[in-house]
């Protein structure tokens, strides 16, 4: 669950941005939708706790980010947050697997193995877990990223222009996987894109001007 | 898996980088407790052997050609003196220990000494088996003499002209074995003692079957030489008078055994201190050469960073696990460098043993080892702060943006 309340955030020596309060549940799928320069990105990053707002309240399942700093504001990132990033990175010396576990030991969870080929094996990984991610194809890394975002089962699950690099027919494949994937681990989904070709695939919107 | 096992990982997926910072540290680390292990024998060695001998009085030459012959049987004598006037200087009151020594013949390459039982006091030597010798040609061994060539009492051998195990035999008297020393760890475990009488009569006779070189002389009237005598003084006063006295007043030559081997470890510690300048070198290089590893590392791994606190890693683990690489890289160059050193150690030994007699304790840990560990640890430490700071204050949101416009 998310909820924000009268967000609004200025890097040094530049204006402030607004935002619009947002609301997602499990059930209620955001997306958030702007063009370039509107602080998308700025938006997912304060929804993970990467930068801190100038004021306004982020509310994720039920902990107030704010309340929340150094160590302690990682480890609840780590244990609730699950970020799939617009361009997928890896600890390149691990193996897929290992990139899986060390998402769990970075966040201080129980390495769940089962859990973890149980996600790979979900997302079309099952054979791979002893490759390193950077022999991987694109698509390959793209779906090991959600798999390892979604390992520690968190309340938020946040991806940035998941389907931007992508044709039509991949664009709604990744984006209803990443929807099932979500649903699977009842975590809550907010995608954050310019992509307009996905936008009939969410029921809820939020707009950034 | 563990941040350890990450750390470790992470050190091994650039595999070059970290074998040259690693071979560079240990050869350091090897170089420098190798040096400690050889200052550390060869000061052992000379102390222990020079024990209560504070002169030698020899023929006239280099007095620490003399001291290195006489009492560490490293070198040729100088010559030889006449046994009445080094008998002179028993009589001296300043002298409370006179031990004669005649030399030149060996068995095998070891050294037959002619001299009194006294010799073998000194060193503090017991037998293992055995007896002291009493009439001529009879010899009592030292301890790795006898467990070298296999002697044991009763054996008999013939001694070698010179100090050379290739030298003519001298084939009319052969000596015996009557007994054999224990181990004492100075320079008699490589001697062979005997008598006075056996190295004057076995020349005696050499020289009578050799009718080139004056086989007449009546050899009953001719004066008997000896090669060195070791003595003790009673006080330090005698330093100043006796030395003095003997090369001034006789045709004799004394060296002070304090003075010659301090002699020798100035010479020695010229070259100790350049090569531990040389190993100090290459140990600053190799720190070097981590943080230059470990800081291009991080610019490459700047995002990794980033992802690890996007996944719940702190500040102060990312810190860590920095911090983390270089002490496992240093304590491994640690590790390696001491197994080098003491192996090389050991391999001098064994080299050592069989040229000069010398055996070196290469199991034995020096408390200055501990000392360059340490060393070496804050080195590594050193290296992988700047990095692991590097780390700690990046700005992840940044970083992660600019790692999704990137490539």
């Amino acid at each position: 669950m998310l909820q924000t309340r009268g967000l609004t955030f200025s890097y040094p020596g530049s204006g402030s941005l607004h935002f619009p309060d947002a609301e997602a549940t499990p059930d209620q799928p955001l997306l958030v939708l702007g063009e370039s320069g509107k602080g998308k990105t700025t938006l997912l990053h304060l929804l993970a706790g990467l930068l801190t707002p100038v004021s306004g309240s982020i509310l994720v399942a039920s902990q107030e980010l704010s309340q929340l700093r150094g160590a302690k504001l990682d480890l609840f990132r780590g244990q609730h947050i699950g970020i799939v990033f617009q361009q997928a990175h890896f600890l390149s010396a691990l193996t897929v697997r290992q990139n899986m576990e060390a998402a769990s030991l970075l966040a201080r969870q129980p390495i769940d193995r089962k859990r973890a080929d149980q996600l790979l094996e979900s997302l079309g990984l099952a054979g791979l877990a002893r490759r390193k991610p950077s022999t991987l194809s694109v698509g390959e890394q793209q779906r090991l990223a959600i798999a390892r975002a979604l390992v520690n089962k968190p309340a938020l699950l946040l991806a940035d222009e998941p389907s931007s690099a992508l044709d039509n027919r991949n664009c709604e494949a990744v984006v209803r996987l990443l929807r099932e994937a979500a649903a699977e681990a009842r975590s809550t989904l907010v995608i954050v894109t310019h992509d307009q070709r996905i936008r009939d695939q969410f029921d809820h919107h939020l707009l950034l001007n | 898996m563990n941040l350890l096992s990450l750390s470790w990982k992470n050190l091994w997926d650039k595999p070059w980088n970290t074998l040259i910072s690693l071979l560079l540290l240990s050869l350091g680390v090897g170089m420098m407790s190798f040096l400690l292990h050889l200052n550390q024998e060869l000061d052992g060695q000379f102390r222990n052997n020079i024990r209560g001998i504070d002169m030698v009085v020899g023929a006239k030459g280099s007095p620490l050609q003399l001291i290195l012959s006489a009492v560490y049987h490293l070198d040729n004598p100088t010559g030889n003196i006449p046994l009445a006037e080094a008998e002179r200087l028993k009589k001296n009151p300043l002298i409370t220990r006179w031990i004669p020594l005649s030399y030149g013949d060996n068995h095998q390459g070891y050294r037959i000494v002619g001299t009194e039982w006294s010799y073998a006091e000194l060193y503090e030597a017991t037998l293992a088996g055995g007896k002291a010798w009493k009439a001529s040609f009879e010899t009592v061994v030292g301890a790795q003499v006898a467990e070298r060539l296999g002697l044991r009492v009763g054996d008999q051998f013939f001694g070698a002209h010179g100090a050379v195990a290739e030298a003519e035999l001298h084939e009319e008297h052969p000596y015996v074995v009557v007994g054999i020393l224990n181990p004492s760890g100075t320079v008699l475990d490589q001697l062979i003692l005997t008598g006075l009488e056996s190295v004057w009569e076995i020349h005696d006779h050499h020289e009578e079957a050799d009718p080139g070189e004056g086989a007449t002389e009546d050899h009953a009237e001719e004066p008997r030489f000896i090669t060195a005598v070791l003595i003790s003084w009673r006080s330090p006063q005698a330093m100043m008078m006796l030395p003095r006295f003997i090369n001034e007043q006789t045709s004799m030559q004394a060296a002070v055994s304090a003075i010659e081997v301090n002699r020798l470890f100035d010479l020695f510690s010229v070259g100790f201190t350049t090569l531990q300048a040389v190993g100090l070198a290459i140990m600053v290089v190799s720190a070097l050469s981590l943080f230059l590893s470990l800081y291009s590392n991080l610019r490459s791994r700047r995002y990794e960073l980033a992802l690890m606190r996007s996944m719940g890693a702190s500040r102060g683990t990312v810190f860590g696990l920095v911090l983390l690489e270089g002490l496992l890289l240093s304590g491994l160059g640690t590790m390696l460098g001491l197994v080098l050193a003491h192996a090389a150690t050991a391999m001098l030994s064994g080299l050592a043993s069989e040229t000069y007699g010398f055996s070196f304790s290469w199991w034995q840990f020096l408390p200055e080892e501990g000392t360059l560990a340490l060393a070496t640890f804050a080195l590594g430490l050193l290296a992988a702060l700047l990095p692991a700071v590097n780390a700690y204050q990046s700005d992840i949101s940044q970083i992660l943006q600019g790692g999704g416009q990137k490539s």
